[in-house]
């Protein structure tokens, strides 16, 4: 992974390295690649963030039309997963600015109530439902940083492209938040291995 | 914080948990994650909740941004030469007899941008018959049949564009419209070569070959297209289909003919016999005319193949890699290769 030099780059990340570069070129097929595999991340994160589908539909689009305009005009994209979801981060901010309510993400991901939406619709066990309900005692970044890595399936670099962080400070928050949760469920005896 | 070591350890196991394999399995894996199995049960905890879904149609999000990016493209182009065609506004610059031609000049200008942007543009869109006189001018100026059938050739391969930009592009509801009417004209256009590349018995090795070229992908492009569009537009695309394979069909024969005769004369310049020649058969494997057995003769690439002893190659393979333009394996790279 490009986060740390210890990690080397994996044949995922070399494609991906490569279709980058090609689009910059002006390969829309190269594009429509990388389309393909970060639209489900993409559209996850926007549609999870704006109510309305087709308002996200709209906002998705607009969000790799940028990517698509930044690649034809800059050189110095150097990770396509980071740019995306900076773009990503920022039109939904922009989206509530314009709508007038509020503009902080912090804010936005907490209004979501991921737990009412999951925990009443969802038919979960009572261990299940205890152990989302202990993410509360997180604080509001390493929540943050849980939801985007478990439930909305992202990568270190590309949460920290959203949360304006490094991907080394993403790493750091998750272990914290991790190491917090198992003092809060072994406190609780609601731990179970 | 853990060390490097662990935070390696830490990565590793956390993503064959989230991939859902158990704590334990990453222990079997990695011994040495004994010491932090309690934060992986938290890590398999979390990887085992739902996960936010998108209920968001990849296809009509894509329509959205390739419509987009297409007329992004041909702006830019228009851009480019309006740009150029600006220049000379600043009238004052010049003397006063110099400012009509400067005119002419500018309207020259506007007229090829629009010409220029025409070309990305697609059946129903506002400067598409423009793309289409252009066409009929190139036509036109062709000085002699054999840049006339090159030019259809293009023309051709247009048409297999446009198909495909169509159903990449457009809304359903304009895609039902235009779609089938493209892949019409499309066939037309690949009738149109196949006669003229016939009357001209076959004996431009270049023109053939762009020929070979133009099918392998209409091959490629149609059998793709034939698994998008509607019901009613598919026996449009069958018929294309078919088309591009007697084309190609007639097209690596008299290929095959014509390198048989190359082959023959080197052969009998060089003082030898071929025996094929002897037989009335041909010496070229690869390049026989196929006349006589309906179930030997070769109509696709599949066909070359498998009589070339590959019955696991198939025409998609070779035709379709993913980069395009990083691999252009063909028909024709087959016959230079064998």
């Amino acid at each position: 992974m490009s986060e740390t030099s210890h990690y080397s780059p994996n044949k995922k990340e070399k494609d991906i390295g490569a279709l980058t570069t090609a689009a910059a070129a002006g390969d829309q097929r190269a594009f429509e690649l990388l389309y393909k595999e970060f639209f489900p991340k993409v559209s996850r994160f926007v549609t999870w963030r704006v109510n309305d589908r087709e308002t996200a539909e709209d906002l998705v689009a607009e969000v790799f039309l940028k990517g698509w305009e930044s690649l034809q005009e800059s050189n110095e994209i150097s990770s396509f997963a980071s740019w995306i979801f900076t773009i990503a981060r920022n039109r939904v901010i922009d989206y509530y600015r314009t709508k007038k309510t509020f503009a902080d993400l912090y804010e936005l991901e907490n209004s979501i109530e991921y737990e009412d939406n999951v925990i009443n619709s969802i038919d979960l066990d009572i261990a299940s439902k205890q152990f989302l309900n202990a993410l509360e005692i997180l604080s509001g970044d390493q929540q943050e940083v849980l939801r985007l890595k478990f439930f909305d399936d992202l990568e270190n670099e590309e949460i920290a492209a959203i949360m304006d962080k490094t991907p080394g400070t993403v790493r750091v928050i998750q272990h914290r938040a991790i190491v917090a949760l198992k003092k809060h469920l072994n406190e609780n005896q609601l731990f179970k291995k | 914080m853990r060390d490097e070591k662990t935070e390696i350890l830490f990565e590793q196991c956390l993503t064959l948990l989230r991939l859902g394999r158990s704590v334990a399995e990453c222990i079997k894996i990695y011994p040495q994650a004994k010491k932090i199995a309690d934060e992986l049960a938290i890590i398999s905890r979390l990887s085992s909740l739902p996960k936010r879904t998108s209920a968001l149609d990849s296809q009509v999000v894509w329509k959205k941004i390739a419509r987009k990016i297409s007329l992004s493209a041909s702006a830019a182009n228009g851009r480019q030469i309006f740009g150029h065609a600006q220049i000379p506004i600043l009238q004052f610059a010049f003397p006063k007899g110099l400012f009509g031609l400067v005119t002419i000049v500018t309207l020259a200008g506007l007229l090829n941008s629009t010409a220029v942007a025409a070309q990305n543009s697609l059946p129903g869109q506002t400067l598409y018959p423009v793309k289409r006189t252009v066409e009929r001018i190139e036509l036109t100026l062709a000085v002699d049949e054999v840049k006339k059938t090159e030019v259809k050739i293009k023309h051709a391969e247009k048409r297999l564009t446009e198909a495909q930009g169509i159903v990449e592009q457009l809304p359903p509801e304009k895609e039902e419209q235009v779609i089938g009417k493209t892949i019409g004209e499309l066939k037309n256009t690949t009738e149109e070569v196949a006669k003229r590349v016939a009357s001209r018995s076959t004996d431009n090795k270049e023109l053939l070959e762009k020929v070979v070229k133009l099918t392998d992908k209409q091959e490629a492009v149609l059998t793709d297209l034939g698994n998008q569009v509607s019901d009613d537009a598919k026996q449009a695309v069958t018929e294309a289909l078919d088309t591009a394979l007697e084309t190609k069909s007639a097209a690596v024969k008299s290929l095959a003919e014509l390198a048989d005769g190359t082959k023959n004369g080197e052969a009998a310049s060089d003082g030898q016999t071929p025996d094929a020649t002897a037989n009335g058969t041909s010496t070229s494997p690869i390049l026989e005319p196929q006349t006589a057995d309906p179930q030997t003769t070769p109509t696709s690439t599949t066909n070359r193949l498998k009589k070339l002893g590959d019955p696991n190659a198939t025409s998609t393979e070779i035709i379709t890699p993913l980069f395009p333009q990083a691999t252009q394996t063909t028909t024709l790279d087959i016959i230079e290769l064998k």
